[in-house]
């Protein structure tokens, strides 16, 4: 299709911005002299897209190699699906405009179960065969990295090689071997075999499934694959890759700011959280390293907005002179400074005078749970008065509305626990009221945001089942009926997602057909609430003889093989058992700077497990 | 305080950028190039930058016009040609810089030039155009629809091959040309892909806008 022709059809759909490309900062090479074309794939809009920060890195890092070029390409918004499906269209990466079936990689990265059927479309729209064992060549090689790859059992059938954990490194160690095999003239069953030998690479199909009933009665690594496959880490985060430059997007995007990462993992450990487990050890960025490349990015794309990126801004080591260094400039050059995900315990008046010097912004933090026995249970550490003593703050500070987040089916949860999340917000409410020094004149306003619990695999609740989706109703109403005043704000987080999500995320081989039986039934963008179909994924499940609650629903027993068994994230499932014993006996666990609880994590002789305290 | 104004022209992708999307893109232009920007002063302090008339999206432009103000009163507009230049993408070629003469609400139309694929649909346009009958619908801010027969208000009409140019009112009375292309083709039955090009904008009895 020549171009004009093509742009003819953009301007028929929403948004054209996001299929012309041409952004600043997006790269365009000569394809007859590179080696390697990699089309990087988000299985979601571009604007969510381009808002992920790792898609962004590694786009820059594998640019930096003069062999590789790596394009971008996200799913197609279901109006231009359909016009590219009426005009013989294939799916295109946005920097060639060349078709992703002509590219040695298509690599996915998979950062929610709910864009499963997605990377479906995608491969579809772009003429490949779904299945792994249809695609004969070396290549394209469909590759896939990112969080849910620590269980994408429901994808084995799809995807050739998973990458687990950080890809700066494995990513480039197998597109080398790749180069080699093409040079060999080496098959893909050759290429694959030898790829799986290197640390990180996970070869699906090397591995036999057998199964008795709903549980695993094996899981065999064939072809000398070994029995575990153990996650990458980046050791040194100051010497890591850190892009210079960031595409910038013409129409606006999900983050519409530069991204500064300041560190990886999480000391926490709150028991229901993956990102808290499977990117352990915590391994910090100095502050002099994160001012600079901070800097260098807002100088390249021209945004005046940064956003330091972690699981907890808060519980960087140095905050306080890490925010004398950013201030030092970016007050100078008008860039305003954002910290997401702030933690109640550590939230102090000077930090908070700080941030009200850079820019008025909501407030949200994450108690989770509604009393204190239940964030005892998902070690969440925080105490009502830690929250009632950050809200004081806020409101001392001129702010008048603070936003909340809770879960609703948390293990061992009870009604009690559900009334308490209204109870603490009353509380909050009324101490607004009863203090001297608030804002004049203005309401408050307490943001009840509730999602569902969702076990996730690689956490000391992988073992728990998810409440059935009538439960989730009646305690939603629950809390509903216990909320009485109009000051208090409620939301909700679908629970229908949450029950698939809950299916996925321990979710095993079998699922395979599922997913590709709903995305033939019509299934895509099942995170955005107006595309998702709750019935044809019932009829699904139900055309392939599965019962979803098997899996959302069934207690995982300690002993069982767990579907993710042969991957290791370096926590170990004997601290995952003694964790989950322990939330039971509501005994909470101290923060990895306090003591070290014996995760694992330290194998890698890096982070905060070797910190001189 | 210096007031500017810049003259460019946008093409190719840019035209998959709307107006919206342009103010975000040229805010963090002007902070790229170095210049010294006047920031409002309220509460969130940003690049001021006001666009003298919308361009609807998909349209390329032959001129396109930026105002907003330095607080260093000694650089020169060569200058601000230059730094700006540096950091534009290849598809915003600057015409020139200058400072503002007209006011922007002195604005009362603009050329537009329509490319069809051949030059027998263009006629048959340009005909219809002549045809003293040109009904387009227009939907007002209630979301009522408003018929209004518009040839009178379609001046300077020109054909040159495949392509038909005219004047229509701009500013404070707007007519989009796509609305007399939607009807051409409720019309005639057809669905015809045509691209668009506004050409020029004018100020007062019909000065190019300075």
């Amino acid at each position: 299709m020549d171009n004009k022709k093509l742009e003819e059809l953009f301007l028929t759909v929403q948004k054209p911005g996001r299929y012309c490309g041409g952004e600043q900062g997006s790269v365009v090479k000569d394809k007859e002299k590179v080696d390697v074309r990699f089309a990087f794939c988000f299985p979601d809009t571009y604007e969510v897209g381009m808002s992920h920060l790792g898609m962004k890195i590694l786009y820059s890092q594998f640019n930096e190699r003069e062999d590789i070029w790596c394009e971008r390409v996200f799913a197609p918004w279901n109006d231009f699906a359909q016009v590219m499906r009426e005009n013989d269209i294939p799916l295109f990466a946005l920097e060639s405009r060349d078709p992703v079936k002509d590219f040695d990689f298509v690599g996915f990265t998979l950062q929610y179960e709910m864009s499963y059927t997605n990377v479906l479309s995608m491969l579809d729209l772009a003429g490949i065969p779904l299945r792994s064992k249809d695609r004969k060549e070396l290549s394209p090689l469909v590759v896939a990295g990112g969080p849910c790859v620590c269980n994408a059992e429901p994808l084995a059938d799809f995807i050739d090689l998973f990458f687990l954990g950080e890809g700066e490194e494995v990513d480039l160690e197998v597109i080398d071997l790749y180069k080699e095999c093409k040079n060999n003239g080496d098959s893909k069953e050759e290429f694959l075999k030898k790829a799986s030998q290197i640390e990180g690479v996970y070869v699906p199909s090397l591995y036999e499934v057998k199964y008795d009933g709903q549980e695993i009665k094996s899981i065999t690594p064939k072809d000398n694959a070994p029995a575990t496959v153990k996650k990458r880490i980046i050791k040194d985060m100051d010497k890591s890759f850190y892009p210079k430059e960031f595409v910038v997007p013409y129409i606006e995007i999900v983050h519409d700011r530069a991204v500064q990462e300041i560190y990886r993992g999480c000391i926490r450990g709150c028991r229901f959280c993956q990102a808290g487990f499977i990117y352990r050890p915590v391994r910090e960025k100095s502050a002099e390293v994160i001012s600079k490349q901070a800097k260098d990015l807002c100088d390249f794309t021209g945004y005046d907005e940064i956003s330091l990126s972690s699981l907890s801004t808060s519980d960087y080591t140095r905050l306080e002179p890490l925010l004398e260094k950013l201030l030092d400039w970016t007050d100078k050059d008008k860039v305003s400074l954002s910290l997401p995900s702030l933690r109640i315990d550590n939230f102090s008046p000077e930090l908070l005078k700080k941030i009200n010097h850079i820019r008025k912004s909501g407030l949200t933090f994450a108690p989770e749970a509604g009393t204190q026995r239940l964030r005892d249970v998902i070690n969440k550490n925080i105490t009502e008065k830690e929250i009632l003593d950050t809200c004081r703050v806020a409101f001392m500070g001129g702010h008048t509305s603070v936003k909340l987040y809770f879960m609703i089916g948390l293990p061992t949860e009870t009604d009690e626990d559900i009334v308490g999340i209204a109870q603490l917000a009353q509380k909050i409410v009324d101490m607004y009221y009863s203090m001297d020094e608030r804002p004049k004149g203005r309401s408050v306003d307490v943001g009840v945001s509730v999602s569902t619990f969702v076990p996730k695999a690689f956490t000391p609740f992988q073992f728990e089942p998810q409440i059935t989706r009538e439960e989730i109703l009646r305690r939603q109403s629950l809390l509903r009926s216990a909320i009485t005043t109009k000051k208090i704000s409620l939301s909700w987080h679908d629970s229908a997602t949450s029950f698939l999500e809950g299916v996925f995320a321990r979710g095993d081989r079998r699922l395979s057909d599922v997913i590709e039986t709903a995305y033939k039934m019509g299934c895509v963008f099942d995170g955005w609430s107006e595309c998702f179909d709750l019935d044809k994924w019932l009829c699904a499940f139900e055309k392939c003889n599965i019962n979803p609650e098997d899996y959302s629903e069934r207690k995982f027993s300690y002993d069982e093989i767990l579907p993710w068994e042969h991957l290791d994230y370096a926590v170990t499932k004997k601290f995952f058992i003694a964790q989950n014993k322990l939330a039971k006996q509501e005994t909470t666990t101290p923060n990895c700077r306090i003591s070290c609880a014996g995760c694992g994590a330290n194998c890698y002789g890096e982070g905060v497990c070797f910190e001189k305290c | 305080m210096k007031n500017v104004r810049v003259f460019f022209a946008k093409t190719g992708t840019l035209r998959f950028v709307s107006h919206l999307d342009m103010n975000r893109f040229f805010t963090r232009i002007l902070r790229k190039s170095g210049l010294p920007i006047w920031y409002t002063e309220g509460f969130n302090p940003h690049p001021y930058l006001t666009f003298a008339l919308p361009l609807s999206l998909g349209f390329e432009s032959q001129y396109e016009i930026l105002d907003f103000r330095l607080v260093d009163d000694t650089v020169t507009f060569e200058t601000v040609e230059e730094k700006l230049t540096v950091v534009l993408p290849e598809y915003i070629k600057i015409i020139r810089v200058d400072e503002p003469v007209m006011k922007v609400g002195k604005i009362t139309s603009a050329g537009f030039e329509i490319a069809f694929s051949e030059e027998k649909i263009a006629t048959e346009f340009f005909d219809y155009l002549n045809s003293g009958n040109v009904v387009i619908e227009k939907k007002t801010k209630k979301g009522e629809i408003k018929v209004d027969e518009v040839s009178s208000k379609i001046e300077e009409k020109k054909i040159n091959g495949s392509k038909v140019s005219f004047i229509l009112p701009a500013g404070n009375d707007n007519i989009n040309p796509s609305l007399i292309v939607a009807s051409y083709n409720e019309r005639e039955g057809k669905q015809i892909n045509v691209s668009y090009t506004r050409t020029a904008v004018y100020g007062e009895s019909r000065k190019l806008f300075v």
